[in-house]
């Protein structure tokens, strides 16, 4: 069988495999902007970045967030403030628990809730481990944007043990939702604390060893220093709070400042950075994990005895299983306080919560009209705030200097984009 | 009444007729008209014994058929942060459904950028003066809607349905 060859213009539009979608600035030819994402791995989730290139160099830069938007805030509206909880799992996914303690901190804050002493030493050892595990993570992608895996695998295995803290407490290692208002899903099972002491004993060689491989290491050294400066009062005006702040030199710890929780009866230090680059937020970040360990272990020794919930006569928690299965009372409580129409009431105003996590200061602030929904429910992210900052912070960088401008700034798209 | 150090202060520059003062639970919250927003927030920030440096975030509400009766349908907050002297306040104003713009405070704080930018498009509220003044966080297909409304059904209006994706020739 022959092939017709067909006049010209009558061919078919040819497919033309297109190259990598770079377009040349009309007004001036050298630069050239480059999509970066919202598909790519530096940026760990999806983000999207629009960079105007010279060269290497980026002249100008744009992030498009919001392709994780999932209405979080909209279904808050919907959710009862236990069922809520569930929701903030899926926010800062590095550190779920974190997310849950900083919702019914604010919760409780707008009842107006004083939660048990043992609850208190409970949750800020929850809370610290979920600190060491982002900071974990997030100086481990440090080290992995300039190359060195090892690092990133060392803090990978730590994490692993802490998820397994997490499963034993919950049940879960992930989507953990293990706060409700006036205390905690279940109390801490036998054994924990000494889980918990044996992680403590085991993380510090770890660090040795990663800050062995780091720390002095000049590599490292060059693509961090000086690369991506804030300084004190940029950091401030750009509502930066956390580790990013502090790499700046900012002195603001909510633990410290705002003293929640166990936090006022243990002993602790804040470290303050002082150049504001890449490798100041990396050190702050590498201490406080140091300080976190310490924190876990006065916590744990003077963990008190006694409930984890509130007095069940606040309606809040849930009634005893003893109760619920063996008398009338306790199983009227029980269905009052799950059945979705029931449920606690709060008061009609509104109030803000906020608690310093891993990544900055995590608040939310509640409207209440008086049902046992949130009329609004808003949440102040770190990583939406921080990454603001991306255009003063990477313009003058290279494109290498960007991804480790990135990762330094631990930005979680579900938390970004909400 | 209040005894937040930074309300007489302000009582006493604006005048008492402007500042209402709510407190609850350690939260300090100052409504004030909408005319005097700017003045007040750059009072805030230059004043010595205010320094209030750093703006947390920008919070929208709407307080459509809000069982407590309010000054209007839509509620802008700003809690602002003195680091210094470690004091939080919440400014608050009130806007009506017909005239929804509100100041920029993006010349004083720049971390009001994109705050601002989501409460725009959540509410419909007008930032005057943002420097960048598009959608943040949705696409397209909600121009003219504001989903964080009252009005808003949570299940959304068909956007999820009718989102058309996107190709070479369209991008």
């Amino acid at each position: 069988m022959t092939q017709t060859q067909l006049p010209p213009d009558k061919m078919p539009p040819q497919e033309v495999a297109q190259p990598p979608q770079m377009i040349q600035d009309q007004e001036n030819p050298d630069h050239w902007t480059l999509n970066f994402g919202p598909q790519h791995p530096a940026t760990h989730t999806t983000i999207h970045l629009v960079m105007k290139l010279d060269g290497e160099r980026v002249v100008d830069i744009t992030p498009h967030i919001g392709y994780l938007h999932s209405g979080f805030e909209k279904l808050a509206e919907h959710h009862t403030y236990d069922q809520y909880v569930t929701v903030t799992d899926r926010m800062n996914y590095l550190s779920p628990m974190a997310n849950n303690i900083a919702w019914h901190h604010a919760v409780e804050k707008l009842l107006d809730i004083e939660i048990t002493p043992r609850c208190k030493y409970a949750r800020t050892i929850v809370a610290e481990l979920a600190r060491i595990q982002d900071h974990l993570l997030n100086v481990g992608e440090a080290a992995l944007e300039v190359g060195a895996f090892t690092a990133f695998i060392f803090c990978f295995n730590d994490r692993e043990h802490i998820y397994d803290l997490f499963e034993a407490l919950c049940g879960a290692r992930f989507t953990t939702s293990w706060t409700r208002a006036g205390g905690a899903m279940a109390d801490i099972p036998d054994g924990w604390d000494q889980m918990v002491l044996d992680f403590c004993k085991h993380l510090p060689k770890t660090l040795v060893e990663f800050r062995k491989l780091l720390n002095r290491n000049r590599i490292f050294q060059e693509r961090t220093r000086n690369v991506a400066v804030m300084s004190y009062e940029e950091a401030i005006n750009y509502s930066w709070t956390g580790p990013m702040a502090r790499g700046s030199g900012v002195k603001r710890d909510l633990r410290k400042d705002e003293p929640y929780l166990a936090y006022p009866e243990l002993e602790f230090k804040i470290p303050i950075g002082s150049d504001g680059d890449v490798f100041s937020r990396y050190l702050v970040r590498m201490e406080e994990i140091e300080q976190s360990i310490s924190i876990i272990k006065q916590a744990v020794k003077n963990l008190p005895s006694g409930p984890i919930n509130v007095d069940s006569d606040l309606r809040v928690p849930l009634a005893e299983k003893t109760e619920t299965y063996g008398s009338i009372e306790g199983l009227i409580h029980h269905f009052e306080t799950v059945m979705t129409n029931r449920g606690f009431h709060a008061p009609v105003n509104e109030c803000y919560g906020a608690q310093e996590t891993a990544n900055g200061e995590l608040g939310f602030f509640l409207v209440s009209d008086g049902t046992n929904k949130a009329w609004r429910a808003k949440t102040r992210g770190p990583s939406f705030i921080h990454l603001q900052a991306a255009a003063r912070l990477m313009c003058g960088h290279t494109i290498s200097e960007v991804v480790v401008a990135l990762a330094s700034m631990n930005v979680i798209a579900a938390e970004l984009d909400r | 009444m209040s005894d937040h150090p930074t309300v007489p202060l302000l009582i006493e520059k604006f005048g008492q007729q402007h500042i209402d003062v709510r407190e609850f639970n350690g939260n300090t919250t100052v409504v004030i008209p909408k005319s005097i927003l700017v003045d007040v927030i750059t009072f805030l920030y230059n004043d010595p014994a205010c320094g209030y440096k750093q703006l947390t975030d920008v919070w929208g509400v709407d307080y459509l058929d809000y069982p407590e009766e309010q000054n209007a349908r839509f509620g802008v907050l700003y809690p602002l942060l003195s680091i210094d002297k470690n004091r939080r306040i919440i400014i608050k104003v009130f806007l009506s459904e017909d005239d929804l713009t509100v100041p920029t405070l993006n010349g004083i704080y720049k971390g009001s950028e994109w705050s601002e930018r989501e409460t725009a498009e959540m509410y419909g509220i007008t930032f005057e003066g943002h420097p960048d003044p598009r959608r943040i966080l949705l696409c397209d297909l909600f121009e003219g809607k504001y989903p964080l409304r009252k009005t808003y059904p949570l299940k959304g209006q068909g956007e999820r349905e009718s989102f058309t994706p996107i190709t070479t020739e369209s991008a």
